[in-house]
């Protein structure tokens, strides 16, 4: 154990600095009332960035990326929350974090030239194609089928909860090509065109009364067998290369935009009456109580980044810990929103307008960070299973 | 960047501690109608292995390592239920070396001088006549005792009024009385030297302790113990359960760690990183020995059962340098954070 603030990292993060500063976009990010605004908004940002040389951070340099090191990758996240740049988190998002990611270890040269350029000039939009309406938590459920026929795979079947989906050009699409039933085995991963004939994309309203999620109908959908990752029947080890992304910088920068967030409310906190109307907020003991508990939450979890950043340099494998940190984080964003409105008493039950965080729609938002990417109770699972040993 | 892995050094102290306290003091010591240990026996056993003075100076016979070091002895102490008199011994150590008093030093570090712990019974009481609770005090040692301005030692003479108490927590004894601040043998105040925010790291790691015991005799005991023709652990009622455990016990580590390393760094946020580690670290024993009984079912409530020693113990920490309600409101009040 040890702090070591290297002259090679603080000149670092002095460069990430200066250049955000000058570099961060100027008006505010649309809300998500306005999706075609925010669209434009995210891929005008994002090539920005690809302009100024800091798209794909944490990709290779040979894709194109930045090829920052985990430190480093921690140091852009916690100067980009902390210049107040925008959290996007969105279909570009998921073309960089997550199909990205996966076509530089998996995708074929052809694959890789296409897309990745593409991705990193926010020219091109991803979405997930994992949950169908009976492989939620049981994802090896999953039905949608893939039939080969001549270089074609024909796929026909339902995926749903599809996130921005209706933003995305391309989707990372699992069908079963294997016989039903057969789980792990036979699944294929392949790049969906969200375009093509027989694609239908119908969003739903999600309870904060927006249009994040979609239901996604493939009704005899061509798509070509050069489309592929990995092999035709090999699927799973390609998603679980898709699923590694949240253990890696992309979780950084949630987490530091909540940490800048949590801040902000204390300091609200300071100046704003609280829910009783007496004394600034701060000064009631359960609000300061609540508030002293989340920022210690807080801090705890930077702490536990700080080892997962020194392992991957260290090349230390910190096996199912690696997954430990999503779950405390996911409960405790909705802990950290959900004071943010009990502080504002009655008046927080109307929707925020104008500028300012709109706390209690980031509440809202943030109950489906517990649902997405293997709900709470599957977590627990998971660290009971795989960290402690317990039996199935 | 704040490095929180043990390096190869560290981890040989660690597991060399744990060793040797897990075969001195095993818990089955605290069982009813068990055989007494010689608990001096072992006193001088550390101190020959260089415990109590492991974070001072070569020249009052420390070993010149750092809090690191102090924290993973306390991690350790703590799993195994050790007296909280190994705290307040390795605290008065660095009391007396701060004030100049190197002769006491030397006494502590070689484990001839033990001191008991001193918990301040009403810290927002003004004057110098302190109401305290001591623990493991049997009479004639020195006491350990801080506040917010800072931490002295103090010698029986300055204590009055003492009677026995009868502690829940029966692996310690208690004793309250009054003590008074006029004479220490030797004070550090808390701006020459920030020895209550070590304090806190230590009794944080002494509590981290308490939860990774309890959370692994826990999940060690999930996965034998069968009903319903199953390991409980199976059951996902009893394994989220676990799960939780294992989180809290992380997240109280990781922050642990990163306090000592403020501390030592003198980072201008240690004192908010430090009542954040006190914050979680109790929750985490705390939590976890009460999941500890309840997990074990109706042998968890039998004295016969080690669940509950975790618990009491967890009790007694948490009440040392403030209780949970304290530290949360220290964190919320705390400057804005650096990064």
């Amino acid at each position: 154990m040890e702090f070591s603030d290297t002259p090679d990292e603080r000149l670092f993060r002095q460069e990430v600095r200066d250049w955000l500063r000058t570099n961060r976009p100027k008006g505010e990010r649309p809300g998500d009332e306005d999706i075609d605004g925010q669209m434009a908004f995210d891929r005008g940002w994002q090539r920005v960035q690809y302009d100024g040389g800091w798209a794909g951070i944490s990709w290779p340099k040979e894709y194109g990326g930045r090829g920052l090191t985990p430190t480093q990758q921690l140091i852009w996240s916690e100067e980009y929350a902390s210049a107040d740049c925008p959290l996007v988190h969105d279909s570009v998002w998921m073309a960089l974090n997550h199909a990205g990611h996966t076509l530089i270890h998996c995708g074929t040269e052809e694959q890789k030239a296409f897309h990745l350029p593409r991705i990193l000039k926010g020219e091109a939009t991803w979405c997930q194609g994992f949950s169908e309406p009976n492989a939620g938590s049981d994802l090896l459920n999953l039905r949608t089928r893939g039939e080969i026929d001549g270089h074609n795979l024909i796929v026909n079947g339902q995926k749903t909860w599809t996130t921005y989906a209706h933003l995305a050009d391309y989707c990372e699409l699992i069908v079963r090509t294997g016989e039903p039933g057969s789980r792990h085995k036979g699944l294929t991963w392949i790049i969906g065109d969200m375009h093509a004939p027989g694609v239908d994309v119908r969003p739903m309203r999600a309870l904060d009364g927006h249009l994040h999620n979609c239901d996604c109908f493939f009704d005899n959908v061509r798509i070509p067998l050069s489309n592929v990752v990995g092999q035709v029947g090999e699927g799973w080890s390609v998603i679980l290369k898709t699923l590694e992304f949240e253990r890696g910088g992309s979780a950084f920068s949630s987490f530091c935009q909540m940490a800048v967030h949590l801040e902000l409310l204390i300091s609200e906190a300071r100046r704003n009456s609280g829910p009783g109307g007496n004394g600034t907020a701060i000064q009631d003991p359960l609000i300061s109580q609540r508030l002293g508990r989340a920022r210690a939450r807080v801090q705890s979890l930077r702490a536990l980044i700080y080892t997962m950043v020194e392992a991957a340099e260290r090349d230390v494998d910190l096996g199912a810990e690696g997954t430990l940190l999503h779950l405390p984080y996911t409960e405790l964003e909705q802990e950290i929103y959900r004071l943010a409105v009990d502080i504002r008493g009655p008046l927080g039950l109307a929707r925020e307008r104008g500028p300012g965080i709109g706390w209690a729609m980031l509440y809202f938002k943030s109950l489906s960070a517990t649902i997405a990417g293997g709900t709470s109770e599957i977590q627990r699972n998971t660290i009971g299973e795989r960290l402690l040993g317990l039996p199935r | 960047m704040w490095k929180l892995l043990l390096n190869d050094d560290e981890a040989m102290i660690a597991n060399v501690v744990r060793d040797a306290l897990t075969s001195e003091l095993p818990l089955e010591r605290l069982r009813p109608n068990a055989a007494p240990i010689d608990d001096q026996a072992f006193w001088t056993t550390m101190a020959a292995l260089g415990w109590f003075g492991v974070g001072l100076p070569e020249d009052v016979g420390g070993a010149g390592l750092s809090i690191v070091e102090e924290m993973l002895i306390q991690r350790e102490s703590g799993a195994v239920l050790a007296s909280p008199c190994l705290m307040a011994t390795v605290l008065a150590g660095h009391v007396a070396w701060l004030a100049g008093n190197f002769d006491l030093a030397r006494e502590l570090v070689s484990g001839r001088q033990r001191v008991a712990l001193a918990i301040d019974a009403k810290p927002d009481a003004t004057g110098t006549e302190r109401q305290v609770c001591l623990f493991d005090w049997v009479g004639p040692e020195p006491l350990l005792f801080w506040n917010d301005k800072g931490m002295g030692i103090f010698l029986p003479s300055s204590v009055s009024a003492a009677s026995e108490a009868d502690c829940f927590d029966d692996s310690v004894t208690m004793h309250l009385a009054k003590l008074s601040t006029r004479k220490p043998v030797a004070w550090v105040a808390a701006d020459e030297a920030p020895l209550p925010l070590r304090a806190q790291v230590l009794i944080s790691a002494a509590l981290v302790g308490l939860a990774a015991r309890a959370c692994h005799m826990t999940v060690n005991y999930a996965k034998v113990r069968e009903q319903f023709g199953k390991p409980i652990g199976s059951f996902q009622a009893i394994k989220h359960r676990c799960a939780d455990m294992a989180v809290r016990l992380r997240l109280a580590w990781s922050q642990t760690s990163l306090a000592a390393l403020k501390l030592q760094a003198g980072a201008g946020d240690a004192a908010m990183h430090v009542a954040s580690a006190k914050l979680l670290a109790a929750e985490a024993a705390l939590e976890n020995g009460r999941a500890a009984i309840q997990i074990h079912g109706g042998i968890g409530f039998q004295s016969e059962c080690d669940a509950h020693w975790f618990l009491k113990r967890a009790m007694v920490y948490d009440q040392a340098g403030g209780a949970m309600a304290i530290q949360a409101e220290r964190v919320a009040v705390a400057p804005e954070m650096e990064w």
